[in-house]
C-alpha cells in the first residue's frame, strides 16, 4: 500500500511537471525522427564539381557514370583557384579531374591517371567519396580499356539493412540514446530535488526508510521511460519515421527493462553524492558520454585501442545496444540475445546494488 | 539600468559555483571529457574487421583473393574458414564476424574459360556507416586483383588526394568541430539553471519584490552565465591548439572575440529555456536534447550541409553552430580576415540579440 501511493505520487508528480513531460515526448518523438530523417553517414547526394582538361565524349561519359543517388554532379570548373573555392567553401566534397587526351589515351591503351581531390573538412563522406568514386572511374576505364578478357566482380550483399540506411540506425541509436538520458537523470533529479526542498530531512523522522523512498522513484521513472519506449517503439520509429521493426517489441522492451537495472544503478550514485540539480547535470553528462562512446556506436569496438576494448565491457550500453538491434534489425528472439540479457542484469545488480548502498550512506 | 545591481547578481552567481566544490568541479571536467573523447574517438574509422570464409570452390583463385584480404592484417581480422553457409551467417548474427566471403563452385573454372566470374561478400547491415566502408573495402581489393591480372596497375590510376595542405588533418577537424560543439552544450547547459533553480527554491521571490528590474536581472544572469562560462572557452581553445596541436592561421583577437559571442549566444539560450520552464529537471533536459542533437548532426560536423536535403539544410542554418564551425574552420585552416568572417559574426550577434529579446519579453517580474 506504501508502494502504490508512493508510486502514485511520483506518476502524478511528473505529469504535473508540464514542462519535463513536454520535453520528454519531444524527445521520444521529434527528437528522435530528427536524427532519423536528417542524418545519413553513408554517401548521399554528394556535391561533386569536374575540371575536364580533355572535355571529350568519353571524359563526359565517365562524368555521367556517377549515380545521382550517391552523388550530385554541379557542373565544371576550369581552373585551380575554383576548386580552391569550392572547397574551402565546403559547397563541395570531391572534384573529379580529367586529365588531357584522356580519350585518346583510352584508345590508344596509354598510361592515364584521372585525380580525384577529396575535401579533407568532412568527417564520414570524405572517405567513402573517395573509395566510391575511385571504384566507378577503375570501372569505367578498365571497361573501356579491353573488350573481351575475363574479369573478378564481387557482389556485395549487405545483410539486415539491405540499402545500409542510415535511417534504421539512427532511429534506434537516437531512441537508445534518449533512453540512457532519461534513465540517468530522472531518478536522480527526482531524489536530489527532495535533498533541495529539505524534504529529504523530514523522511529520516518519518516511519519510510530512505531506501523504500529511492526505489519507488527508481521503480516509478523505470516504469515512465518504458512506457514512452513503448510509444517511441510503436509511433516515432515504425510509423513517423517508417523504420520496420523485425523482432517482437516485448522483447525489446523487456531489454529496456534490463537496461533499466544497470542505469537507474548510476542514476542512484548520481543522487547519493549530488547536493543540487547542477551537480546531477554535470555528472549525467560526465557518466553518459564514456558510456555512449565505449558502446561502440561512433567507433567500432575492434577499431579502439586494446585498453579501450577492455573497458568498453563496462559500458551496459554495449550490451543494450548488441541486444536491441538484434531483435529490432535482425529480428531475433530474446532466447538469442540472452548473453546480453543477463550481462544486463548481472551489472544491474552490482550497479544497483552499489547505488542502493551509496544513498543508504551518503543520503 | 544600475550597474551595481547587475554586478550583484554576476557576483552572487560566482560566488555560488566557487562555494560548490564538486558542481565547479564537474562543470569544468565536462568539457575536457567531451573534448576528449569526442577529439579521439570521432574518427569513425572502420579497422581490424572480422571476417570469415565459406570456399566451395576451393581453388588457387579463390584462395588468392582471400588471402588479399588476410595480408592486410591493418584493416581485416581473419576469424577462420566455415563449413556452411549457415554457420557463416550465424557468426554474423552473433557479432562474430562483419562479413563473410562466398566463392561459389566452378569460380576459377568460369575464369579460365575466359568468362566473368563472381564471389559474393555478405556484410552485416547493422551499423550502415560500417557496412558501406566494408563494401567500398571489398571492392576496392576486387579492383587491384584485376589490375594486377591484367598487369595494368601502371597503366590506369586514380589517385585521390586529400584538398588543403598536407597538415590539414582529419583530427584538426573533429577537434574543431568538438569545440564548436562543446562551447555551445556546456554553457547552455549550466546557464539553463540560472533562473529556473530560483523559481524552484522559492528565492525569485526576492527578486520578484525588490527594486531590480527586469532588464537589470536579466543581464546580471547572462553575464554571470557568460563570465563562468569562460574558463570553459580557455580549456576547450587551449586543448584545441595544445593537446590536438591544431594549427591556427587567422587572428588570435578576432578567434577570441567570435568565440566569446558564441559563448553569449549558449548562455542567452540556456537563460530562455530556463525562464520558460519552472523545474531544473525539464530546464536541464530540454537544453541537453535541442542543443545537442542540432548542433552535432545538423551543424556540419559530421555530415556535409552540402548534401543535406532541402530540410535540413534550412535547419542548418537556423543553428548558431553551423555559423560558427565555418567562422572557427575559417580562421584555423584558411586564416581568413574579418574581411571575410563578419558575415558570420553579425549572425551569432543577430541570434545574441534576438534570443535575448525574446526572453526579455517572456520573463514576466510577478507574484505567481
Amino acid at each position: 500500500m506504501k508502494f502504490l501511493v508512493l508510486l502514485y505520487k511520483e506518476f502524478l508528480q511528473f505529469i504535473r511537471n508540464r514542462g519535463l513531460l513536454l520535453f520528454t515526448v519531444y524527445a521520444f518523438t521529434l527528437d528522435i525522427y530528427l536524427a532519423a530523417t536528417g542524418i545519413d553517414l553513408t554517401l548521399k547526394n554528394a556535391s561533386f564539381y569536374a575540371q575536364d582538361r580533355d572535355y571529350s565524349f568519353l571524359s563526359r561519359e565517365l562524368i555521367s557514370k556517377f549515380p545521382p543517388y550517391y552523388f550530385n554532379f554541379k557542373g565544371y570548373l576550369m581552373d585551380d583557384d575554383q576548386i580552391d573555392e569550392v572547397l574551402l567553401d565546403d559547397r563541395a566534397i570531391g572534384v573529379i579531374e580529367i586529365p588531357q587526351k584522356f580519350e585518346k589515351n583510352i584508345k590508344e591503351g596509354k598510361r592515364l591517371e584521372v585525380g580525384v581531390l577529396v575535401n579533407g573538412a568532412e568527417i564520414s563522406s570524405s572517405y567513402l567519396f573517395s573509395a566510391y568514386a575511385e571504384q566507378i572511374i577503375y570501372s569505367f576505364l578498365t571497361g573501356n580499356f579491353l573488350r573481351g578478357g575475363s574479369w573478378i566482380e564481387v557482389r556485395p550483399r549487405i545483410f539486415f539493412n539491405q540499402n545500409a540506411s542510415s535511417k534504421v540506425f539512427m532511429a534506434y541509436s537516437e531512441l537508445l540514446t534518449v533512453i540512457t538520458l532519461f534513465l540517468l537523470l530522472l531518478p536522480a533529479a527526482a531524489i536530489v530535488i527532495e535533498k533541495e526542498r529539505g524534504n529529504i530531512e523530514m523522511l529520516l523522522v518519518s516511519p519510510v526508510p530512505i531506501e523504500f523512498f529511492t526505489i519507488v522513484k527508481v521503480i516509478a521513472m523505470s516504469v515512465l521511460v518504458l512506457i514512452f519506449t513503448a510509444l517511441a517503439l510503436f509511433f516515432t520509429v515504425e510509423r513517423l519515421s517508417g523504420v520496420p521493426f523485425h523482432g517482437r517489441e516485448v522483447d525489446f522492451l523487456i531489454l529496456t527493462a534490463a537496461y533499466a537495472f544497470t542505469t537507474t544503478g548510476l542514476s542512484l550514485f548520481i543522487a547519493s553524492i549530488s547536493e543540487n540539480m547542477l551537480q546531477v547535470s554535470q555528472l549525467t553528462i560526465l557518466i553518459m558520454v564514456p558510456i555512449l562512446y565505449l558502446s561502440g556506436s561512433w567507433t567500432p569496438i575492434e577499431s579502439m585501442p586494446k585498453a579501450l576494448q577492455w573497458l568498453s565491457h563496462l559500458s551496459p550500453l554495449k550490451y543494450y545496444i548488441n541486444g536491441a538491434l538484434a531483435v529490432a534489425i535482425k529480428g531475433l528472439p530474446l532466447e538469442q540475445v540472452k548473453g546480453a540479457l543477463f550481462a544486463l542484469i548481472g551489472e544491474g545488480a552490482l550497479l544497483f546494488g552499489l547505488g542502493n548502498l551509496f544513498i543508504r550512506i551518503k543520503g | 539600468m544600475k550597474w551595481k545591481r547587475v554586478w550583484g547578481i554576476v557576483k552572487k552567481e560566482v560566488k555560488e559555483l566557487l562555494r560548490d566544490p564538486l558542481g565547479l568541479a564537474t562543470f569544468l571536467m565536462v568539457p575536457v571529457l567531451i573534448m576528449v573523447i569526442l577529439g579521439y574517438g570521432m574518427k569513425l574509422e572502420v579497422k581490424r574487421v572480422p571476417f570469415g570464409v565459406f570456399d566451395l570452390d576451393k581453388s588457387s583463385l579463390s584462395r588468392e583473393i582471400a588471402g588479399k584480404f588476410k595480408a592486410n592484417r591493418e584493416y581485416f581480422d581473419f576469424k577462420g574458414e566455415v563449413s556452411s553457409y549457415k554457420k557463416g551467417i550465424d557468426l554474423i548474427t552473433d557479432e562474430k564476424i562483419r562479413f563473410l566471403l562466398v566463392f561459389p563452385p566452378k569460380f576459377e573454372e568460369k575464369f579460365k574459360e575466359g568468362k566473368n566470374t563472381r564471389y559474393q561478400a555478405i556484410i552485416d547491415g547493422t551499423f550502415p556507416y560500417r557496412a558501406t566502408v566494408i563494401k567500398s573495402y571489398v571492392e576496392g581489393i576486387t579492383v587491384k586483383e584485376n589490375l594486377d591480372r591484367l598487369k595494368l596497375q601502371d597503366v590506369l590510376k586514380v589517385k585521390s588526394r586529400y584538398w588543403f595542405n598536407e597538415s590539414l588533418n582529419q583530427d584538426y577537424i573533429v577537434a574543431v568541430g568538438t569545440l564548436a560543439v562543446v562551447l555551445l552544450i556546456s554553457p547552455a547547459v549550466f546557464s539553463a539553471l540560472l533562473i529556473v533553480k530560483e523559481k524552484e527554491m522559492g528565492s525569485i521571490y526576492n527578486v520578484y519584490s525588490s527594486p531590480i528590474t527586469k532588464g537589470e536581472f536579466l543581464t546580471g544572469k547572462l553575464l554571470a552565465g557568460f563570465t563562468i562560462s569562460i574558463p570553459v572557452f580557455l580549456i576547450c581553445y587551449g586543448m584545441t591548439v595544445l593537446l590536438f596541436g591544431v594549427p591556427q592561421k587567422g587572428s588570435t583577437l578576432l578567434m577570441v572575440i567570435g568565440s566569446l559571442i558564441y559563448v553569449a549566444v549558449s548562455v542567452s539560450f540556456g537563460l530562455l529555456i530556463s525562464n520558460l520552464f519552472s523545474s531544473q529537471a525539464a530546464a536541464f533536459i530540454g537544453t541537453a536534447i535541442l542543443t545537442v542533437v542540432p548542433s552535432v548532426l545538423y551543424s556540419g560536423y559530421i555530415t556535409p550541409v552540402s548534401s543535406m536535403d532541402k530540410s535540413g539544410y534550412v535547419t542548418a542554418h537556423l543553428i548558431p553552430t553551423f555559423y560558427y564551425l565555418k567562422f572557427i574552420k575559417g580562421i584555423f585552416f584558411k586564416g581568413a580576415s574579418f574581411s571575410v568572417l563578419w558575415r558570420e559574426l553579425a549572425v551569432l550577434t543577430l541570434f545574441l540579440v534576438s534570443v535575448y529579446l525574446i526572453t526579455y519579453a517572456t520573463f514576466k517580474k510577478r507574484e505567481k
